[in-house]
């Protein structure tokens, strides 16, 4: 508190000008990232890596992570996590995938069932949360076993297919070239950039994070905002199950698996605090372009799979300490 | 010495056990409308649970307390905040990385667009009404744009004791070691402070470890002993030796 270095801080910012400002931004370190990312690749692929459509392709695989990963910025604030995003993603296909197979509904509801079962499973996590009280890790530990289960049960090994258009259509159109996917991606985090820093919830989620008693002790209703972004999330994850089914037209009961690493991958290493209390949907942005152009770099370079795994599992750590180190030697 | 009112808040034969510890054994104390009393004992005398038992955080077991002469029950934090009473914490009850004008509005912003949780609020006005209240507590925080983190001890107790004023005079303000773990500089300025809203008027319950800054803003002490309130004397009336010999027990004064 009485750091006889705070005052030389002070002034430094102070004073800083434009290059220690970006220094600041939560979002520099991924940037400095993607860039230097950007330039290897380019230089290894021999410019394969460096076109339009390699680009769109990165943005297309990645929508999905974008879409996930404003929800999970929202929960991180809070000081949450939700790491069941992609078995969320499983029981959306199969129930709302499966319902439209068997014509038990119209394609008109394909888009709004899906969120809302979506929702509904978010809840569930925000419910075990914040009135049970059990640790957000451990809550949505137990229904990433849970829910993913559930798929396996109820779809075996059989793949629904022969979706209508509606849902074919967000996976695999295009609008001026760019996949509708994309934008629907863009859309949701740009909303929930406005969310996040011009609304009452993006600064009521951030004192959660920031410091839940402080919070408690005004009229924020800690619990239900808290619990909120876990139905978000939700929601988000059936905005994504749309997305994936209607790229495969298909669903399964193993569509989703894994994603929720990309997603924590992404939003940490765009900056937002896992400890909550700061946070920065440009990050997610960033991080998710990074994540996703990491991927594509490493097949085009003919990295595989397992390859892939061992570098994103190792890069949450990395962003984690990275955390942990600004922490300790910075405020905030 | 600052004009006292009628009684503000009067409370009487407070008990409070954990388990089989009687933490409040029959307290009563009065106080004034606009004075300032200090509380003061030595640890685990039982001042932190009587503030925590006015301020409803944990409620006490028995005994009344009155508000105005009115009997009221305060069963939660939320109860007394209803009723005007507002206890500042030495953990600052601050959010770390939202800045000055958004903690002092926190969870009470004027809006700009009103949509629920998603309305937006007027930052514009936020931010010129936080600079007129820091201005009229003489609070000078050269960057109020910045994370609170940033803000030193002293500065952060300001903005504390700010956003409590600003959200309109408060019945009884509760200020629980307002000077702990502070620079000397900061603890002239938070004296100053509370100075000040005395200056206003406003009623309040000062606990300190600190005889030197007690004397310096307190109108009465009030001496806590093993659960009880050993005395309550004038601050003009005693040596500081005086209140150290009631802390630790070498006179056992009735209530002055």
């Amino acid at each position: 508190m009485n750091d006889p270095a705070s005052p030389a801080r002070n002034r430094i910012h102070g004073a800083g000008g434009a290059f220690e400002r970006a220094l600041g931004l939560p979002f520099f370190n991924v940037a400095v990232a993607i860039v230097i990312l950007y330039a290897v690749f380019t230089a290894i692929t021999g410019e394969t890596f460096n076109t339009v459509n390699n680009q769109i392709t990165i943005m297309r695989a990645a929508a999905v992570f974008l879409i996930l990963g404003v929800g999970q910025t929202f929960a991180m604030t809070t000081g949450g996590i939700d790491i069941s995003t992609g078995s969320m993603i499983g029981v959306v296909g199969a129930i709302v995938g499966s319902g439209l197979e068997l014509g038990w509904m119209d394609p008109i509801y394909a888009i709004p069932s899906a969120i809302l079962v979506g929702a509904v499973l978010g809840a569930f996590n925000g419910f075990n949360i914040t009135v049970l009280g059990v640790p957000p890790l451990l809550a949505t530990l137990g229904t990433f076993v849970a829910y993913r289960g559930f798929t396996q049960y109820y779809m075996g090994v059989n793949l629904v297919t022969g979706l209508p258009d509606v849902v074919v259509a967000v996976g695999r159109a295009t609008v001026l070239g760019l996949p509708i996917s994309v934008i629907v991606a863009l859309a949701i985090a740009a909303l929930g950039w406005f969310v996040l820093n011009r609304t009452l919830y993006g600064r009521y989620i951030t004192a959660i994070g920031s410091n839940p008693s402080a919070a408690e002790a005004t009229r924020i209703n800690v619990k239900a905002i808290t619990a909120s972004t876990y139905v978000i999330q939700g929601a988000l994850a059936g905005v994504a199950a749309l997305v994936l089914m209607g790229r495969l037209d298909s669903a399964s009961a193993a569509m989703g698996e894994g994603v929720e690493l990309h997603v924590i991958a992404a939003v940490v290493l765009g900056g937002t605090y896992l400890f909550g209390g700061r946070s920065t949907m440009i990050g997610t942005l960033l991080g998710v372009y990074l994540i996703g152009m990491l991927e594509n770099g490493l097949i085009q370079t003919g990295a595989g799979f397992f390859v892939q795994r061992i570098i994103l599992g190792l890069l949450i750590i990395a962003a984690v300490a990275l955390q942990l180190q600004q922490r300790r030697s910075g405020p905030g | 010495m600052v004009e006292v009112g009628s009684p503000l808040l009067e409370v009487e034969n407070i008990e409070k056990r954990f388990g089989g510890v009687r933490a409040l054994r029959g307290v009563s104390l009065s106080i004034a409308e606009g004075e300032t009393v200090a509380l003061v004992g030595d640890n685990g005398a039982g001042k932190s649970t009587l503030v925590k038992a006015v301020a409803g955080v944990q409620p006490a077991d028995s005994g009344t307390i009155r508000l105005r002469g009115r009997e009221v029950a305060i069963r939660s934090a939320k109860d007394a905040g209803a009723l005007g009473v507002e206890v500042l914490y030495q953990d600052l009850a601050l959010a770390n990385t939202l800045d000055v004008a958004a903690n002092v509005f926190l969870g009470d912003e004027p809006l700009r667009l009103k949509l629920g949780w998603f309305s937006v609020p007027d930052t514009r006005r936020m931010d010129a009404e936080t600079a007129a209240t820091l201005d009229r507590l003489r609070i000078d925080i050269p960057d109020p744009k910045r994370p609170v983190a940033n803000l030193s001890g002293g500065q952060r107790q300001a903005v504390a004791i700010g956003r409590t004023i600003h959200r309109g005079r408060r019945e009884l303000l509760i200020l629980d070691e307002p000077t702990a773990a502070l620079g000397v500089e900061e603890v002239r300025k938070v004296l100053a402070l509370i100075k000040s809203l005395r200056d206003d008027g406003q009623t309040m319950i000062i606990v300190s470890h600190d005889l030197e800054h007690v004397f310096q803003v307190s109108d009465r002490i009030a001496v806590m002993r093993q659960g009880r309130v050993q005395a309550v004397v004038r601050t003009g009336e005693v040596t500081k030796t005086d209140i150290v010999r009631l802390i630790v027990g070498d006179i056992e004064d009735a209530v002055a």
